[in-house]
């Protein structure tokens, strides 16, 4: 659900470069200039994530339910119930309960997950490589799409051809990822049985349910990629190098292209950071064993120091990724003028 | 169960297998993959809630008695029981010649820890296990049991209590049920809590195997899958042999496929809980009986479920207290003639429905809002994420709402003693008959006069339609491809794989 | 970097030649996105109207009997299952005609309530900066860390699931994208000669925003808006899917899709018409979205 606003306002990258100083001469200032902005970076990703630890705190108790409640059987009394509450730390003051967390996190340590009775960061550590396996893999399905559509619509701009390419890309768009996956496991599972249903193992468990976090990503990608390259075949240059005879297929790919990715970087970059959202149903529908399966168990079982340092480590890959990216891209931009 | 079995020695089947396993189909070590809905976030029955569980603690260890799950038990890893006359103590004979998957003996310290460890506050499933005082071992065969009180499901959880390794879990508690050590037919040999998967091996040392009832399934991978037609995509894809909770309406179609179809009354009840408590719309009586007048169970039954028993009394037949009964009437006039006569004004009265319990519940819930309403009775129906339906429920905070409850080993203990003697759901129901009939019921160990005094509050509970309307008990359906045979699905959702074949 | 294509390329002010509308209708008619859009759209609307006055049955009329009927199409005249009936015998048609106008009134809504929100808030951070514009920027990246999901289950959960619940939840998780480029667009315009101009003339802090930011920042809203329909519609389907949806008997296409899931299988056309509807939806603000970037960017002149 959430994987689209999600998807999208990620895509508009942090902190927007029109706010860059303009015109930074050699190379050393813009070093500079690099690292003053990155230790603000850093200093703001600080107060980010302390806003969202609070605001995940508050969050997991806002909503009914109580965990310990969820633990117990239907006949348990009173008496129990607040035995278990304390025992999970649950009678103390919120304040009391957000110190003794955060205090904890200072010291490596990310909770006690008492749904699974095991360490909240043995399960996220277990969890994390296999959504990033189905992030990169859904990153290069929906560029495998978004390349072809975006140049094809861009080199052809305001033809049928641009107006199909941009339909395709809607398309995926434009599906409920329930539906799609649905719809998936129904043709290519069921009834062709080319790939498993659902579970993980081998690449063929990986296709499906990166197909489906990519059909929600890819349509951004090609919108960029094809402003970008519009934007880029207007230049003087790519003018300048047709003039000069150099194939057409070499001006667009060499040089246009080379331009109109560095937003498709921006738009990738975030889409990775937020993989975590958009893998929350499809990883439930496919019990890919990530990120997205845990929190959505964690949610059911309101299991609160896994859910807060689930939210808490993916704001922070999240931001860091944003940071890594702004600064490749800062460095790219540059190098591409240069050159 | 009558199926082809190797006619090798075990010790000879194996050692064939590593030769032969691609050719001699006879001597095959098969995988049998299933899918249910067990939550499998943890193997230890007793931290985690879920029936199912027990399925899965029947395979890595030993019961301490078996069940039929219809009431009655026979020897498990206690190969006898005898009872003090007060009722506060027994005497368990502990099974000789078991071994425990890391070589080591069962003896009654095991049995001892096993149980004492169920008192542990840690442990929050274990509750009615509160009252064993003490156990004692006279001897390496013998554990006595001393109560405090009376505690007349004693069996009943035994029948649900795997035998545990008191000397392993003492050297690594928190790792225990990582892999737990236990006595059983299967070990543990995989176990991911996130994706609810467990894959075991069969031992070929089990106590248990005979001649006659030795399986040719060496693995068993059992997955959580809670969503019905994943599980089903997965049985007609090929990845799975057996499916469990396979919705009524679908059973058709798998059969058609090819596939077979188990299908048995389940032992719980649909039922719609009423807030009663004074100054709430069913705290009058004619409201509550115009409610259950309007609702045409069997339309529910025949038309929305295809399949199940209509409920004429708060247990279901084969249960302790259960007596035969006419059930409810459908009378939809009469119970518009009741809403007139009744003080209720019209206003929306709110209706919980807890999301993914009980198969179709949304249907039903909105069927019984349209039958209601035909009646003059305005529900505004609600569908709530299960955590969410617990805390409103267990508040209070509900004019009705539907759940359902599984009597497991056909025992309503629970039911009469917490949920209706305790008023576990908040209903604000104050009969002092039914209090005092819950009460004499939770001390009562003999069964039959038990069965008496259960039968007493239940018939309190039918002329008051209060603090619960009971609808239906539903049909469970497991799916399996053809060639697996010998697994046993007991009408309380608790399944039997050891004994399995497949061709 | 949305914020820089949208902000940079549309927040420039166009010139005000005459003629500026003679010129956005042919590029209106020009733009085969836009024209295809709008008329998904307007199939929309239509539908949306149609739906007050058809069907033999209303939509929440219950038929056991009926049960996951097939489609009859035309064989019944109009007055048939013509799409079939769903798992409680209820005509599908009739479901999916009143289903588009509480989904699409729904979306309106949130995006309306969203956009102000989010133009509010970008224009003071964009405007004022220093520790307001740090401020709302920090709630901003906060909230785009958050799944939408974990917030909206708090927040339903808390004020109860219902029709205006469900709009307040999602306006207040929808409104980020547009503070952020609103503040982009504003931030580069609070620098430019327009608005040094206006100072100089004397405009009061209130009558530059009003008069001279916030037309600017007209266009990328417009296409933001628009796309945003869209999205809010798929999310609305993933809180039903979640049981967060608006409560029954009243029909959305989420709720269809989310409660028809089961019989997906046996009975597809209790969940493939409330898809398609919703596809269409989707899809038609979408094209409109793209439609109107390309008419509105100003590098798409020629």
């Amino acid at each position: 659900m959430g994987d689209n606003p999600a998807a999208v306002g990620r895509a508009s990258g942090p902190g927007s470069p029109a706010q860059e100083p303009e015109g930074a001469g050699a190379a050393r200032s813009d070093l500079r200039a690099l690292t003053g902005q990155g230790m603000r970076r850093v200093l703001q990703t600080r107060v980010v994530l302390f806003g969202i630890s609070v605001i995940a705190f508050a969050l997991v108790r806002l909503a009914p339910g109580n965990p310990a409640a969820l633990l117990m059987p239907v006949d348990a009394t009173a008496e129990q119930l607040a035995a278990m509450e304390a025992r999970m730390g649950l009678d103390q003051p919120p304040v009391v309960q957000y110190f003794r967390y955060v205090g904890n996190l200072v010291r490596g340590d990310f909770g006690y997950s008492y749904f699974y009775q095991q360490d909240v960061a043995t399960l996220i550590g277990r969890a994390l490589p296999n959504t990033a396996l189905l992030g990169f893999a859904a990153m290069l399905i929906s560029l495998g799409i978004a390349i072809p559509l975006g140049m094809l619509a861009a080199i052809r701009r305001g033809t049928v051809w641009d107006s199909m390419a941009m339909f395709a890309a809607l398309i995926g768009q434009s599906m409920s990822s329930v539906w799609l996956a649905v719809l998936l496991v129904l043709v290519f599972a069921v009834k062709l049985g080319w790939l498993p249903t659902s579970g993980s193992g081998g690449i063929e468990y990986i296709i499906l349910p990166a197909l489906c976090l990519a059909s929600q990503d890819y349509a951004l990608s090609t919108r960029m990629l094809r402003s970008g390259m519009i934007g880029a075949l207007g230049q003087d240059y790519i003018m300048a190098a047709r003039a000069r005879g150099i194939p057409k297929r070499r001006v667009h790919w060499q040089y246009a292209f080379k331009n109109a990715a560095l937003p498709l970087l921006t738009v990738v970059g975030s889409q990775i950071g937020g993989v975590l959202a958009g893998s929350l149903i499809v990883e439930r529908i496919f019990n890919w064993p990530g990120i997205g399966l845990l929190m959505a168990n964690a949610i059911a079982a309101r299991d609160f120091q896994l859910i807060q340092s689930i939210l808490l480590i993916s704001g922070l890959i999240y931001t860091v990724l944003a940071l890594v990216v702004d600064a490749l891209y800062t460095v790219l931009d540059k190098r591409i003028v240069a050159s | 169960m009558g199926f082809i079995r190797p006619k090798f020695g075990t010790f000879a089947a194996l050692g064939f297998t590593a030769v032969l396993a691609c050719t001699s189909q006879g001597l095959a070590q098969e995988t049998v993959r299933i899918q249910g809905i067990e939550n499998m976030a943890g193997l230890d029955r007793y931290a985690v809630n879920g029936v199912g569980q027990d399925s899965i603690a029947m395979l890595w260890g030993d019961m301490l008695v078996s069940s039929d799950h219809n009431g009655n038990y026979t020897p498990g890893a206690i190969t006898e029981w005898l009872w003090a006359d007060d009722g506060l103590s027994v005497t368990l004979s502990v099974r000789g010649g078991v071994v425990f998957n890391n070589g080591e003996p069962m003896t009654s310290e095991d049995i001892a820890f096993t149980i004492l460890r169920l008192k542990s506050p840690e442990l929050p499933n274990a509750r009615a296990w509160d009252v064993v005082d003490t156990v004692e071992t006279p001897d390496a065969h013998t554990a006595v049991v001393r109560f405090s009180a009376p505690m007349p499901i004693f069996l009943n959880l035994a029948s649900r209590t795997p035998v545990l390794d008191a000397s392993a879990f003492a050297a690594n508690p928190a790792g225990y049920f990582a892999a737990p050590i236990g006595t059983g037919p299967y070990a543990v040999v995989e176990f991911d809590g996130p994706t609810g998967t467990v894959v075991l091996e069969k031992k070929d040392d089990w106590w248990g195997w005979t001649d006659d009832n030795q399986t040719n399934v060496s693995t068993i991978q059992y997955r959580y899958s809670p969503a019905e037609q994943s599980r089903i995509s997965a049985l007609l894809a090929g990845e799975v042999d057996i499916i469990q909770k396979v919705p009524v309406n679908e059973a058709k179609r798998l059969e058609d496929e090819g596939f077979s179809i188990e299908s048995y009354i389940e032992n719980s009840q649909v039922y719609i809980g009423l807030r009663v408590k004074e100054g709430s719309a069913f705290a009058d009586p004619l409201l509550r009986q115009a409610l259950s007048k309007s609702i045409d169970r069997q339309a529910i039954v025949t038309s929305l479920l295809g399949g199940g028993r209509v409920s004429t009394w708060p247990s279901m037949p084969g249960s302790v207290g259960y007596r035969e009964n006419p059930g409810y009437d459908y009378d939809p006039q009469g119970a518009a003639t009741l809403v007139q006569q009744s003080g209720y004004d019209g206003r929306a009265l709110n209706f919980y429905l807890p999301n993914g319990l009980f198969a179709q519940g949304k249907e039903i819930g909105e069927t019984i809002q349209a039958m209601a309403a035909g009646s003059g009775i305005n529900l505004a129906v609600q569908t709530l994420e299960t955590a969410t339906f617990q805390e409103y429920i267990s508040a209070g905070n509900y004019d009705l709402y539907m759940n359902s409850f599984t009597m497991v080993n056909a025992d309503s203990f629970t039911q009469i003693t917490s949920l209706i003697g305790r008023d576990r759901f908040n209903t604000g129901y104050a009969n002092p008959e039914v209090t005092r009939l819950a009460g004499e019921a939770g001390v009562a160990v003999d069964l039959e006069k038990r069965g008496e005094i259960t039968a007493e509050a239940y018939r309190h509970i039918m002329n008051d339609f209060a603090p619960g309307l009971y609808l239906y008990e539903p049909t469970g359906v497991t799916a399996s491809a053809s060639g697996v045979s010998g697994f046993v699905s007991f009408p309380d959702m608790v399944a039997d794989f050891r004994f399995m074949h497949k061709d | 970097m949305l914020t820089k294509n949208i902000g940079d390329t549309l927040g420039n002010p166009t010139d005000p030649a005459p003629g500026r509308a003679a010129i956005l209708r042919k590029k209106m008619l020009g733009s085969k996105l836009f024209v295809i859009g709008l008329c998904g759209v307007t199939i929309i609307v239509l539908a949306c109207l149609l739906g007050l006055w058809s069907s033999h049955s209303g939509p929440d009329q219950m038929n056991l009997a009926a049960r996951l009927k097939a489609p009859e199409w035309f064989s019944e005249g109009l007055g048939g299952y013509i799409f079939g009936a769903d798992q409680l015998g209820r005509d599908v048609v009739a479901r999916v005609l009143i289903g588009s106008r509480y989904s699409i009134s729904i979306a309106l809504s949130v995006v309306l309530c969203g956009t102000l929100i989010g133009v509010t808030l970008g224009l003071v951070a964009g405007y004022v900066g220093g520790v307001v514009d740090a401020a709302i920027m920090r709630v901003v990246d906060i909230m785009m860390t958050l799944p939408t999901l974990i917030v909206a289950l708090s927040f339903v959960a808390v004020l109860g699931a219902s029709i205006q619940n469900l709009i307040i939840v999602l306006s207040l998780t929808s409104w980020v994208l547009t503070a952020r480029v609103v503040r982009g667009s504003t931030l580069a315009m609070r620098g430019s000669d327009y608005v040094s101009a206006a100072r100089v003339m004397g405009a009061s802090d209130w009558q530059i925003v009003l008069r001279e930011v916030l037309p600017n920042v007209v266009p990328p809203i417009l296409i933001m808006a628009t796309q945003q329909i869209g999205i809010i519609l798929l999310t609305e389907a993933g809180m039903s899917f979640l049981g967060m949806g608006i409560p029954s008997p009243t029909p959305s296409w989420g709720g269809m899709i989310a409660d028809g899931q089961a019989y997906m299988a046996t009975a597809p056309w209790v969940v493939i018409a409330p898809g398609m509807a919703l596809m269409l939806a989707v899809l038609s603000f979408n094209l409109l979205g793209d439609g109107l970037r390309d008419i509105l960017d100003p590098r798409s002149a020629n």
